[in-house]
């Protein structure tokens, strides 16, 4: 019966302890050994209390003739389990501490891409300060739902919400601030792998620059298919090929090249962008797009934004954020 | 002669002549329970314990409707999109159902917002403060009832009113709220924002304050019953833990529940009287037009008003339940309970702490990172009395003489689950893996551990325990098993996957997490935690036909079914309407088992208020 009070130990044997994978070189290995250690701390103590109070159901389950031990406590003992957690866990304050004052501190090293992010009922907007390197110029260039980072710089969001409070959250960076209307909150991350689709195998994988060197990374010329698998709203997703161009622009050996489709082994692909604070009715669905790239896709994609002079729901901007909050854009 | 409480405790069993003094008063005090006709008797009762019914009963039924509410939580996330068995054809286009049955994504914010409300303020605290509480400290002290016996009638139709206004919000055009139970602004105060954010709102917050009233006058009520009612010789150090935790907790009802009232109140004043103190300048609507109001306010105040209460509350949760299950462990394992005095310690402790870590759930709300490092101190430290009470649990154990009787099995259900729900505390506490798992299934999977697999674990022990006395019958011990086993494996099974969903980084409070691309391998948990959760409703169902059965037809149960100590197994089953003939003298501590003056009486039990033996 004493084995009915553990049935979380048979869970335990699973892989459990499994984060979303991590991309963030910058700090997300160490958010993970944190994670780890504590796992490692908390298994011990999990089996070690658990265990004794199976055992002890075991051992001193009332038979006839057994008498209970008159004690009322005992004092060294309970000195002992009172201030070995007291240092453990100031131990683990320091431990913690250094690694958030990194987490939530300034980014490190050269000045971090800066990019504004403004939430609203149920979109993200990122807003880029454009060659002049100041926001709130004619040359920003803005879009919606889509972001670009270059894989290993630092990035620093600046954000702030229109309606409700948000919360940007990508898991592979281990990264979540909420954004909150009538405040700029900041965080910063970086992102060293760039997501790619295997087409042979159809499943989402992650390489580093120099890495991809030697593949074809189509991008574009593909869409995104998903397909409902059965009732519990699972999918499977395929990218397609899209479009009727006979050449693609391809990544190849850190060269963007235009090749059949047909060649590519990959396609560039984001990672999602959540919504981790409730917003409203469409708060499930308030996915942004995040695009790692190699220096050269990003600079393919920055020459496009600055000749289209992309301004998406640029009145989002210059409407409400340029002026009711203008001291958001101070550097 | 020494001590028989062995530590310090409980020296002075002399009584004083002020004590003769207090207990000739209060031998004297009568009241006449025949004279009162049946509407006095169960509508404005007096009686502490038929306040407790009313509690017992009404926490019953919001249960039901908040378990329903789970229940429709869960088949949304499996079967996203899938028409409702049964209530979706029943409830087309009205409540959370569209026309086709299914349940929309407006729906399930109601969902998941008045589950969290009616679980926390409508169920749990009420059972545990108001029907605990009220049917055993007096008992517990032997007192003939509480100090205040209008209030006490008051606290209950306040809480029932309170109850009501939020379940009347269900029928409103636009729906209950639907902002979360932690209603953060302005998603709660703009009804622009989301239609449940209209009157579903306003509802809500008359709801919560009549709710957080109640539960600050039953505090009122319990500190003054426990500290000035107590029997002659019931020392501090004689109180059963019961006791002890239900005049901790009334610490909290009564110093952090009117920082709720006060932002209710705010939050009100913000919707019905046009003020801002928690929204913004240049706040917008989804049309982009600016917001009246003057803004000046901030959003962030709430959640610091709001958790400054919620996070006391969650002590609020469970430390009743620690307290109840220190008794039976004590009582089953035949032993006394081990560090009496630490066991006080670390519930003052608790207290002392749990005013100060409010913080810990605004790690990423944009709160200053050197605050939040002040906040994770405060919070990793709380796990140091936590612990001190299951290793205390443990060492009540050692070397016991442990009767598996059903209270003792739901009290050592309480105690494992806690221990998971404990554990997983600590990964929250460190503010860089908070920053991944805060707002995700991680979450949920901790507190479900901490106040279902705790609280409600505990408190089943309790009703299992304390019904003889209450009734007058015994519990079906078959029956009970069988929703023992069967709600522990159920329990696991619904909340254990939910930690691996949180790892995934799967959040909360998503109408469905399959739009999400990464989200997808996680999909089959949620479909193995609803069939999970259906299995855990449909056990609470055994539970339902026990009671119904017992009370009919259950064995007919002596003074002292169990061999205890305490006062309440000293008079008659059920308990009369005053309680004690005669106001009983208390010679010794609660958990005086297995000692010498009981072995000089052949038994292992000694009766708080029985003479010593020679």
């Amino acid at each position: 019966m004493a084995l009915g009070f553990a049935p979380g130990a048979a869970w335990a044997a699973l892989d459990f302890g499994t984060l979303a994978p991590d991309l963030n070189s910058a700090y997300g290995g160490q958010v993970d050994s944190l994670y780890g250690l504590l796992f490692k701390l908390v298994l011990l103590l999990f089996i070690g209390t658990q265990g004794a109070l199976a055992l002890f159901v075991l051992l001193f389950r009332h038979k006839k003739g057994r008498a209970a031990l008159y004690s009322h406590g005992h004092p060294a003992a309970e000195w002992i389990w009172t201030l070995i957690p007291v240092v453990l866990l100031t131990g683990l304050y320091f431990q913690q501490k250094k690694l958030w004052d990194l987490m939530r501190g300034p980014a490190p090293g050269a000045a971090p891409l800066t990019v504004q992010v403004f939430a609203e009922q149920f979109a993200w907007h990122f807003r880029y300060a454009g060659p002049d390197g100041v926001f709130g110029t004619a040359d920003d260039f803005m879009t919606v739902n889509q972001m670009h980072v270059r894989a290993g710089e630092n990035v620093e969001i600046h954000e702030s919400a229109k309606d409700v409070i948000h919360s940007f959250f990508i898991p592979q960076a281990r990264l979540k601030q909420d954004a909150v209307p009538g405040m700029l909150s900041s965080a910063w991350f970086e992102m060293d792998k760039v997501a790619c689709w295997d087409l042979k195998r159809q499943t989402l994988v992650y390489f580093t620059p120099e890495e991809l060197n030697p593949k074809k990374v189509a991008l574009e010329g593909f869409a995104l298919n998903a397909q409902k698998k059965d009732a519990t709203g699972e999918k499977s997703y395929r990218y397609l090929p899209f479009g009727k161009a006979s050449k693609v622009d391809m990544l190849y050996e850190g060269k963007i090249v235009r090749l059949p489709p047909g060649d590519a082994d990959y396609v560039q692909c984001p990672v999602e962008i959540a919504c981790s604070q409730l917003c409203g009715i469409g708060h499930y669905r308030m996915i942004g797009y995040l695009y790692v790239d190699t220096p050269e896709t990003y600079s393919r994609w920055w020459k496009q934004m600055v000749k289209d002079k992309r301004r998406d729901d640029e009145s989002k901007w210059t409407g409400i954020w340029d002026k009711d909050y203008p001291q958001f854009n101070q550097p | 002669m020494t001590s028989p409480n062995g530590r310090g405790f409980g020296t002075r069993t002399i009584p004083s002549s002020t004590s003769r003094d207090k207990e000739k008063r209060l031998s004297e005090t009568t009241l006449s329970p025949s004279s009162q006709g049946f509407f006095r008797r169960f509508f404005w009762p007096s009686d502490h314990k038929v306040v407790a019914y009313q509690y017992f009963v009404t926490v019953a039924l919001f249960m039901a409707l908040g378990g329903f509410l789970a229940m429709l939580i869960r088949w949304q996330l499996a079967y996203p999109g899938a028409p409702v068995p049964l209530f979706g054809a029943l409830m087309q286009n009205h409540f959370f159902f569209d026309g086709a049955g299914r349940i929309s994504p407006q729906g399930y914010l109601q969902l998941t917002t008045m589950h969290g409300t009616i679980m926390i303020f409508l169920v749990m605290i009420p059972l545990l403060t108001g029907g605990f509480g009220n049917y055993l400290i007096p008992l517990q002290v032997g007192a003939r009832d509480m100090a205040f016996p209008f209030l006490n009638a008051l606290a209950y139709w306040i809480y029932l009113a309170g109850g009501l206004v939020l379940f009347a919000s269900f029928f409103l055009a636009q729906g209950a709220s639907e902002a979360g139970w932690t209603a953060y602004a302005p998603l709660s105060e703009v009804s622009t924002a989301t239609p449940g954010s209209g009157s579903g709102q306003v509802f809500w917050l008359i709801g919560i304050f009549l709710a957080g009233f109640s539960s600050s006058l039953s505090g009122m009520n319990f500190l003054a019953t426990i500290a000035k009612m107590r029997a002659p010789g019931m020392t501090w150090g004689r109180l059963p833990m019961t006791t002890w935790s239900q005049l901790v907790t009334a610490f909290f009802q009564v110093l952090a529940t009117p920082v709720l009232a006060a932002a209710v109140s705010l939050m009100f004043m913000d919707k019905v009287f046009g003020t801002s103190f928690f929204l913004p300048t240049g706040l917008h609507d989804s049309d982009d037009q600016l917001i009246g109001g003057g803004g000046g306010g901030h959003p962030l105040l709430w959640q610091h008003l709001f958790w400054f209460y919620s996070h006391p509350a969650v002590y609020i949760l469970v430390l009743p339940a620690m307290g109840i299950a220190s008794d039976l462990i004590s009582t089953f394992a035949r032993k006394p309970l081990f560090g009496y005095k630490a066991m006080v310690a670390a519930m003052t402790a608790i207290m002392g702490l749990g005013f100060v870590v409010w913080g810990h759930h605004m790690f990423v709300s944009g709160m200053s990172p050197a605050m939040a490092t002040g906040f994770a101190m405060t919070t990793l430290l709380i796990a140091v009395p936590s612990g001190v009470k299951v290793f205390n649990w443990l060492g009540t154990l050692w070397r016991a003489n442990i009767h598996l009787t059903l209270p003792m099995l739901y009290a050592l259900a309480f105690v494992s689950m806690f221990i998971v729900g404990g554990l997983s505390g600590i990964f929250m506490a460190a503010t860089p893996v908070d920053v991944y798992i805060h707002d995700t299934y991680y979450v949920i999977a901790h507190f479900h551990y901490v106040v279902f697999g705790g609280s409600l674990f505990a408190s089943f022990g309790a009703i299992h325990y304390w019904f003889p006395k209450m009734t007058g019958r015994m519990m079906n011990n078959k029956l009970g098993l069988a929703h023992w086993a069967i709600s522990l494996l159920a329990f696991n099974g619904t909340f254990f996957p939910m930690h691996l969903l949180g790892e995934g980084g799967e959040m909360r409070r998503l109408a469905t997490s399959t739009e999400y691309q990464y989200l997808q391998p996680l999909q089959h948990w949620n479909v193995f935690i609803t069939h999970s959760a259906f299995l855990l409703g449909a056990a609470q169902f055994i539970f339902l036909i026990n009671l119904i059965y017992s009370l009919q037809k259950g064995e007919k149960a002596p003074a002292n079914p169990w061999g205890a100590n305490g006062l309440e197994w000293t008079i008659p089953s059920p308990a009369p309407a005053h309680n004690f003939e005669k106001i009983p003298r208390v010679y010794r501590g609660p958990y005086e088992y297995s000692g010498p003056e009981a072995a000089k009486l052949g038994r292992d039990w000694i009766a708080q208020d029985e003479e010593p033996p020679r």
